[in-house]
């Protein structure tokens, strides 16, 4: 599905990915973790196109193609969705509308014909029930005066309309209440499918509690330090991130 | 047409005071932007007056008054037939209507005034509510004049319900400075939609509105200036008495050398009144546009509510937006706000909508469209509202 080999990035001359390498194969469930600062969200927003971020070295290989030489946007048409840590609230712009012109520009792109406002609206209607997303938020400006878990929400139900192959959730746990986040968890796992993937990054285990990774790897100073399966989660949890950091080893389990 | 007193009286005074203070002109510091030419020297255009046709503003259902020099063309017009008053003239009841702006120190409003020779007059008597908004359009006798000067007074009853439509007026060269003066009574409910469109063959625009509200009365007016030209808009409401509500709100999309001078301003004579004023540019080539807000509230005046905001995008580095959004308060429980920002489409939000497939330009043109949507939305009369969001969102000026 997606190939990143020996990844450098940096953003305004201040170096954050220093060579990473992964491999994420289709139905594949990799969690990211690390400490702050430790490049996770960068690596998301790098997958994404975030013009801000500047690629230095090394390639991403998407489904054959060269992720880097696409825009934002052609990623996003070809499947790659990333779920905001923080969402930009746009004023003005109905969010409804906002999703229709998402779901017929990922649909011209398949070739299919674009669906009227009538159409689009009972899908969007099926799709807020299973989030719990009040109908309200659908006529608002988009994340506009949104609570942190209205935000999450409204980006899951992006990605179940876009359908991507690559879905990148950076710490959609983060502004979740208990209920939200396992109301988020739930459309995930319901989500999850042979050919589409999922990168997870988190600082916590409890989002992975419910998200159960195939893979868990630990990024630090811009590189991946450890993998591991599910149980490394816990180990982390106890641990800490600095037995892997070259600090001093937490006191805690182990 | 000859003028009776009281008129008489006024045009005197007016006379002496517009000689006061004159015509705006560049040495004046809120004029400078937009008077780059004297007004007084009708220039000849070498270019055709463009091809404004108010029909595809107005649906077949809904009332129009065409006025010309001579009066309102009644074989044109289409005017409600109960509880409406339409007629033309210079009747002592318009007079007595327009002596209330005697106090006004606006050159503008005074020249219109004591120059006038007719006053289109529409009363909606009280309790009509009005199930198709009246267009006011102007024919072609105005388009080679050099001073056109319409008056229009607007009175509707108690709780009375109307919705009127200024259509700009053609011409070739001249200066339309008009004045439309409305009178809202108790619990009656007015709108008005000011359309300055397609003002570039004129030599200046100006247009002034005044508007007084009464007790529990509701008063709402848009301007939508496109291709304007050079104009200047003085829009002015004062509330008399409590729990009334008005929103003031303009869309400006402007290109080439179009300069749009606004002035809104909401005087609260009373407390517990609201009041709103919200000015939207969209500025491309070497556009301008001048926003002066005011908010003035009276000692005692409390628990108004009043507040304005001017937000502008400039989409050229030759375009240039001027704010000044300014509040006086003389009472001490008062809810007033004041924000103007000025500034390009938003990077973050380009990136969050490419993020979910949509291309840069088409990206940009939905930032763009989204930013004076609400405005647009806020138009209670379909017809107006459809060919306004068709010509003010599908234009070149936006991105397409």
């Amino acid at each position: 599905m997606v190939s990143i080999q020996e990844l450098y990035a940096e953003i305004e001359g201040k170096s954050i990915l220093k060579g990473l390498s992964l491999d994420v194969k289709p139905g594949e469930v990799h969690a990211i973790m690390g400490p702050n600062g430790s490049g996770k969200s960068t690596l998301g927003k790098i997958l994404a196109g975030h013009p801000d971020y500047e690629v230095t070295s090394g390639s991403v290989t998407f489904d054959g193609g060269n992720l880097l030489d696409m825009d934002a946007d052609e990623r996003a048409r070809n499947g790659v969705f990333m779920a905001f840590q923080y969402p930009v609230e746009i004023p003005g712009v109905n969010n409804a509308s906002f999703l229709r012109m998402s779901y017929n520009a990922k649909r011209k792109h398949l070739g299919l014909p674009e669906v009227d406002p009538f159409e689009f609206e009972l899908l969007l209607q099926k799709q807020s029930k299973l989030l719990k997303l009040g109908e309200g938020l659908l006529d608002r400006s988009v994340n506009d005066g949104f609570s942190g878990g209205e935000k999450k929400r409204n980006e899951i139900l992006q990605m179940m309309l876009l359908e991507p192959k690559l879905v990148i959730l950076d710490e959609t746990d983060s502004g979740l209440d208990i209920d939200a986040l396992r109301i988020v968890a739930e459309s995930v796992n319901r989500f999850k499918s042979p050919d589409r993937s999922f990168l997870v990054i988190t600082h916590y285990q409890r989002l992975l509690d419910y998200i159960v990774p195939d893979v868990v790897h630990v990024l630090a100073n811009g590189k991946i330090v450890k993998t591991g399966d599910h149980l490394l989660v816990r180990e982390l949890e106890e641990r800490g991130y600095d037995w892997l950091t070259g600090a001093i080893p937490s006191e805690v389990g182990g | 047409m000859i003028l009776v007193s009281p008129l008489i009286d006024l045009k005197s005074k007016a006379s002496q005071k517009l000689q006061q203070i004159g015509l705006p002109t560049v040495a004046h510091e809120d004029w400078k932007y937009v008077a780059d030419q004297d007004f007084e020297v009708i220039k000849s255009v070498s270019h055709a007056v463009q091809d404004y046709k108010p029909c595809s503003l107005i649906l077949e259902t809904e009332y129009v008054v065409v006025l010309g020099k001579s009066g309102i063309d009644q074989g044109r017009s289409r005017l409600p037939k109960n509880g409406v008053t339409v007629e033309f003239g210079d009747s002592e009841v318009n007079q007595n209507a327009l002596s209330g702006l005697t106090q006004s120190d606006d050159g503008m409003v005074l020249k219109a005034i004591s120059e006038m020779t007719g006053v289109l007059r529409i009363l909606v008597n009280p309790q009509i509510s009005l199930d198709q908004p009246i267009h006011i359009a102007f024919d072609e006798s105005f388009l080679n004049e050099q001073w056109i000067q319409p008056v229009v007074i607007i009175e509707l009853g108690e709780k009375a319900t109307a919705s009127v439509v200024v259509h700009p007026i053609m011409v070739a060269g001249g200066v339309v400075n008009g004045l439309v003066v409305v009178s809202v009574a108790d619990h009656a409910q007015g709108e008005i939609v000011a359309l300055n469109l397609e003002g570039r063959s004129a030599q200046f625009v100006s247009m002034s509105y005044r508007a007084t509200l009464a007790e529990s009365s509701q008063f709402q007016f848009l301007q939508a200036s496109h291709h304007a030209g050079k104009v200047r808009s003085d829009v002015q409401v004062t509330f008399t008495a409590p729990h009334a509500n008005s929103v003031l709100r303009a869309v400006l999309v402007l290109d080439d050398q179009d300069a749009v001078h606004l002035r809104t301003h909401m005087t609260h004579l009373v407390g517990e009144c609201f009041g709103r004023q919200l000015v939207k540019s969209i500025l491309n080539g070497q556009s301008v546009s001048e926003f002066h807000g005011g908010v003035y509230v009276a000692k005692g005046a409390d628990l108004t509510d009043s507040s304005q905001s001017n937000e502008n995008l400039l989409l050229s580095d030759q375009a240039r937006a001027i704010s000044r959004p300014q509040l006086q308060i003389h009472a001490d429980d008062v809810k007033a706000a004041h924000g103007a920002n000025v500034g390009q489409l938003d990077d973050r939000h380009i990136f969050y909508l490419m993020s979910r497939g949509i291309p840069r330009a088409q990206a940009e043109q939905f930032l763009l469209q989204s930013f004076i949507l609400e405005a647009l939305d806020s138009i209670s009369m379909p017809g107006v509202k459809s060919a306004l969001k068709k010509r003010l969102m599908i234009s070149g000026e936006i991105g397409e």
